[in-house]
């Protein structure tokens, strides 16, 4: 039976969704994280300890580890681990992304010069130091613009900016965020792009020998106009015109190959102008949160199915996506503090095409409005004829849902 | 009659487990886990199970069966051939475990002390390093009924903690156990040593 390295950190929502795709695999399953567990002891063939914010570091212990456990896949989850992923399934023979293209994909800064370096459409950009002491100065490209950390993930910490004063506000308040963020270890500058704007999509896909597979489209129907990017809804099929879809595929993959990307899961962000597609980025791991959980292919696969067989060498042809429309919410946050309680979820749950409320957040959690942001408190996911239901069904079961703060 | 018997499987968080419910009772209300095909001299069922390739492990628990499997086969296939069996079990109409086989069991005090030993033992002095507690709330039968608490209860690894390590270290110890139910309220933990946070 081959052997599944999983490298999960420890803090991920997709856990389970992982464990239960490995079981439907049929694999022998060893969980990577980067603190050890507790249980290791009782299962040494079962739990690893990797360093993923060192991802050169990894590779001695990987090795160890194969000698006595045959490794025949590894699979990287979350921004956090994939370059890990990709150094040790290098190390140890199997399908992987360059691990340099991995690094340079995670790096707003890096990944924006490789695109247009490579004539891909993406905002105009700059990029300063937080101690410059005209890190607030207008872009050439003008105002409006958007300011953004490197490589924090989800929006966190991406402002729109109007005008000068407004720009001299949003850096402080970058500044004040990326501070708070342990681990964030390119953070020594932001990004300043032009703003783009128009509707914005994300492409589901994978990379199979360079080659980029569209899994899933999905329109974001949320106006993500500023000054803050909070993600909400995610629905698909897409509603757009075939041409229109088929142009952000060609986006995605010229950005893909741009970047070196080769191997795995990418999930991809554009935005559609009157000229075409703009790449806002493009992440080479899947979907974040347990959005995952929104797709379905063939006889009823998930997401992760189809990233465990591509790890384990499958290279059969992808199941198509299942014909229903579907949508996931990201709850909002609206306002923070400790999280004492969501009211409305049985109500939510009730409303017509609601597959399920997820409250992912615990009671305690801190929660924090974007642009500071910070752990989703939950996820809705609905199911309808089209997407037009589904999204209605979405909007109905926010309304239905009140997060519930300590004091408040 | 049984060929509209209808059989759904479900994948466990171990990869080499699948349980596959049945739509009527196969053990009512009882429990029973066979560790090998030697131990299922005494079920019909099991021994059936047992003749499909690759089957390691089988426990039968009222109208479910929870297969564990080594080997090449995929799920599926390992899948179509325990259905197959389940059925052709209920054709038959003999129990799917021998009566006098719960006489094997070890007495309920007896299995709870052990299981309390083991967490005593090999469980919680390990995760108290990260807050946690694994509780023994009941035995019924060989079936045991556990919940997490403290840093264990929300924690983004919980499950990895239960199915890779506390359901082995039981199981090697004590075969004749039965389920092990995780009756923990996740959703209520408020100080998870893993709060699921990133993407």
């Amino acid at each position: 039976m081959p052997r599944l390295l999983l490298m999960l950190p420890t803090r991920t929502y997709r856990t389970p969704a992982l464990l239960a795709a490995a079981a439907r695999c049929g694999v022998e399953l060893t969980v990577a994280s980067e603190e050890g567990s507790s249980v290791a002891h009782l299962n040494p063939a079962g739990f690893l300890t990797l360093p993923f914010s060192s991802p050169d570091a990894c590779a001695g212990p990987a090795l160890a580890f194969h000698d006595e456990y045959p490794v025949d896949a590894v699979i990287g989850i979350d921004d956090t681990v994939v370059e890990a992923a990709a150094v040790v399934a290098r190390e140890l023979g199997l399908p992987h992304n360059d691990p340099e293209a991995v690094a340079v994909a995670r790096d707003k800064r890096r990944a924006r010069e490789r695109l247009a370096a490579a004539d891909v459409p993406c905002p105009g950009f700059d990029w300063r130091r937080f101690e410059d002491p005209e890190r607030a100065r207008p872009p050439v490209f003008g105002f409006p613009a958007v300011i953004k950390p490197l490589s924090l993930s989800a929006s966190r910490g991406v402002i729109r900016v109007d005008d000068h004063p407004g720009m001299v506000e949003a850096v402080g308040r970058l500044e004040s965020i990326v501070d708070d963020e342990s681990g964030s270890l390119i953070e020594e500058g932001f990004l300043v792009e032009s703003f783009v704007s128009g509707p914005e999509v994300a492409i589901e896909g994978l990379l199979r020998d360079g080659q980029l597979q569209v899994l899933a489209v999905f329109d974001k129907p949320d106006p993500l106009e500023g000054p803050y990017f909070e993600e909400t809804i995610y629905l698909t099929p897409s509603r757009l015109p075939a041409e229109c879809q088929r142009a952000l595929l060609e986006s995605s993959r010229a950005a893909c190959t741009a970047l070196g990307l080769t191997e795995g899961a990418v999930h991809a962000e554009l935005r559609i102008t009157e000229s075409g597609p703009v790449v806002i980025e493009v992440n080479p791991r899947a979907i974040g949160g347990l959005c995952s959980d929104v797709m379905r292919f063939g006889t009823g696969l998930r997401l992760e199915d189809i990233l465990l067989h591509h790890a384990l060498g499958d290279r059969a042809p992808l199941p198509d996506r299942v014909e229903s429309a579907a949508g996931v919410l990201m709850l909002p946050v609206k306002s923070g503090g400790a999280l004492l309680r969501v009211d409305g979820v049985a109500a939510a749950e009730a409303v017509a095409g609601v597959e399920r409320v997820a409250i992912t957040a615990h009671p305690g959690q801190q929660l924090s409005p974007w642009p500071e942001g910070g752990p989703y408190p939950g996820f809705v996911f609905a199911r309808g004829e089209t997407a037009d239901e589904v999204e209605r069904a979405l909007h109905t079961a926010d309304q239905e849902l009140t997060l519930v703060f300590e004091g408040g | 009659m049984t060929d509209d018997v209808k059989i759904s499987g479900e994948p466990m968080n171990v990869p080499t487990m699948c349980r596959f419910t049945v739509d009527r009772p196969l053990y009512p209300d009882q429990s029973f886990h066979f560790g090998s095909s030697e131990a299922a001299e005494m079920s019909p069922l099991a021994k059936r199970l047992f003749a499909i390739e690759g089957v390691a492990a089988v426990l039968i628990t009222d109208n479910r069966v929870t297969v564990t499997k080594h080997g090449p086969s995929p799920w599926p296939e390992v899948g179509q051939q325990v259905g197959t069996a389940l059925r052709e079990h209920l054709a038959t109409g003999d129990p799917a475990v021998d009566p006098s086989l719960r006489d094997t069991i070890p007495p309920v005090d007896v299995l709870r002390d052990r299981v309390q030993g083991i967490l005593d033992r090999e469980v919680n002095p390990s995760v108290a390093s990260h807050g946690g507690v694994v509780r023994l709330l009941d035995v019924q039968e060989n079936m045991v009924y556990v919940q997490m608490g403290g840093g264990c209860q929300g924690c983004g690894m919980a499950d990895v903690t239960l199915k890779q390590g506390v359901e082995i270290a039981i199981r090697s110890e004590i075969p004749e156990v039965g389920e092990i139910m995780d009756t923990t309220d996740h959703a209520s933990g408020n100080n998870p040593y893993y709060a699921p946070s990133k993407k």
